[in-house]
């Protein structure tokens, strides 16, 4: 396992978001973490990045617990976490933005062009202020960053935010491909059925607790999950 | 008519730049931690009487005017900051998590600090800083007068904003400055460690505000342990002026108001030298809050 989360709780001051929560993520894999707006998605991703302190509970990351190690030592451990709202840096340039993203190591000429290759958006918007781009080139551009710190795990929190259908579709394919180049996906969706299409397995979380997980496949097929997720009734 | 109004540019450029020093040290750090670093003025003064202390010493031994000016520049500008990372991490760093308002009232507790302990350590009489090179006027015709001062506090003060210029957004860590200064959380996320980036803020704010002082000292030969005050309330002025949190807003915002006070005095009255600023925070604060350059950032939920 890359990435084993046991007995995880956080709180929000006196209120527990998560209780006592596991989940794992092997070597490879896509897994889509599901639920509903508030559920607590995001808060689980950014305690495991460090970006907010558990209550309880450890989150061991290739080996080592990296529960209480500040964020921006966990990037350098090969977690790269794409935040909700895709979260660019709109004053500086496409080009500084990628920059940023491989902050922590010496960016190689080749790199960029593996980024370019993937998006080649970018390439032609190098030099334009990154907060001037479209929504679907912003997640793009946040992808690409988050790619260029060479992570082997690499969460990402509703790619398919605020976007058209059409992009949406074009942004999991391409976290699928990025995940069959060798990097380990943990997705959180609220688009379900575009999640699990894409992951091996599903883990669906409510008000802070998980409710079901299962191979992605047995999901998209589960009743219960059928009618809470996938607009079945 | 038109030598008046070039000798009031010639005043005003000397005046502005040193404003516009001072300003992007309170731009700067409101830029990366949005709090009003108060203590900045006062790194300023600090500044000031460690070139007096470094010039007394210095000019037995130092035959060479220049180089006794570059000595004492770089001396102020290494000694401020000193000081203002050790305000950081005695005063501001412990804060880190703390309200803002906290922090805000720490910065208000830190300049008091400073200046009771400078009224302590250098007496509260005015001192002479000493004249390190001799003034010697460069133009004089038609009631224009242009000395070396002058010309010395322009040249250095655009040299040292070319060079802030260069690494702010040539540099790895200036990109990665104005990346903490957008969005500290992610920028975390790519792994920059944001300690750092606020150490290296204040010491490009603090050695500013050290040249700053020497620049001053020269023109106005008069220091005393409240001295940063007025100029620290002038660039905060010039700051707003240009956007808080924005670069080119401080430089531009300090150059302005130098212009401003320079041309009140000429046309208006001497009296309204210090109105003029207070008023153009007024006339700012109700038309464009936001500043010359700035823009609103929603506030995050």
């Amino acid at each position: 396992m890359i990435l084993s989360i046991k007995n995880l709780s956080v709180n929000y001051g006196l209120i527990p978001a998560i209780r006592n929560l596991s989940m794992e993520v092997g070597q490879g894999e896509t897994v889509a973490l599901i639920g509903a707006n508030g559920a607590g998605k995001t808060t689980i991703l950014r305690a495991v990045s460090g970006l907010i302190k558990l209550a309880s509970g450890s989150v061991v990351f290739d080996g080592q617990d990296i529960a209480r190690l500040k964020s921006h030592l966990i990037v350098r451990r090969g977690m790269s976490h794409v935040p909700e709202r895709r979260g660019i840096f709109a004053n500086l340039t496409v080009y500084e933005n990628l920059l940023m993203g491989a902050y922590i190591r010496k960016l190689l000429p080749g790199d960029l062009d593996e980024v370019y290759s993937l998006f080649p958006i970018l390439l032609e918007r190098k030099k334009q202020i990154a907060g001037t781009l479209s929504g679907g080139e912003q997640q793009m551009l946040a992808i690409s960053r988050a790619l260029l710190s060479k992570p082997k795990l690499m969460l990402l929190d509703e790619p398919s935010l605020g976007l058209a259908p059409q992009i949406t579709k074009s942004i999991f394919s391409i976290i699928q491909k990025i995940n069959k180049a060798g990097t380990t996906v943990l997705l959180v969706e609220q688009n379900a059925q575009a999640a699990l299409k894409i992951s091996h397995r599903g883990y669906v979380l409510e008000v802070g607790e998980i409710t079901h997980t299962d191979t992605s496949e047995a999901l998209l097929t589960n009743d219960a999950v059928r009618k809470a997720y996938l607009g079945d009734h | 008519m038109l030598q008046a109004f070039l000798q009031n540019i010639i005043n005003g450029l000397a005046q502005g730049s040193v404003y516009a020093l001072v300003a992007l040290g309170y731009t700067m750090v409101y830029g990366v931690l949005q709090f009003i670093n108060f203590a900045h003025s006062d790194i300023f003064m600090l500044g000031a009487f460690s070139g007096f202390y470094l010039a007394k010493w210095l000019t037995p031994i130092v035959p060479n005017p220049l180089v006794l000016l570059l000595a004492t520049i770089l001396g102020s500008m290494v000694f401020c900051v000193t000081v203002g990372l050790t305000i950081e991490r005695i005063a501001y760093r412990p804060l880190r998590s703390a309200p803002r308002i906290n922090v805000l009232i720490t910065a208000i507790g830190v300049s008091l600090f400073l200046e009771n302990l400078g009224q302590i350590i250098f007496g509260a009489d005015p001192q002479v800083f000493p004249a390190l090179i001799a003034t010697k006027s460069i133009l004089n015709t038609g009631g224009l007068v242009l000395n070396n001062i002058q010309v010395l506090v322009v040249l250095v003060s655009l040299v040292l904003m070319v060079v802030l210029h260069w690494i702010v957004h040539h540099t790895k860590l200036g990109t990665a400055m104005r990346a903490v200064s957008f969005d500290i959380e992610v920028a975390n996320l790519m792994g920059i460690p944001t300690d750092t980036i606020i150490i290296f803020t204040f010491t490009i704010g603090s050695a500013l505000a050290g040249a700053a002082a020497i620049l001053y000292g020269l023109s106005y030969p008069k220091i005393e342990p409240l001295l940063g005050t007025m100029i620290g309330l002038k660039a905060f002025v010039a700051a707003v002026f240009g956007g808080i949190g924005n670069i080119l807003g401080a430089a531009v915002g300090g150059i302005v108001l130098g212009l401003a006070e320079s041309f009140t005095v000429y046309y208006i009255s001497s009296s309204f030298r210090d109105a003029i600023a207070f008023g153009i925070l007024i006339l700012i604060l109700l038309f464009k809050p936001a500043g010359l350059f700035g823009t609103f950032r929603r506030e995050k939920v």
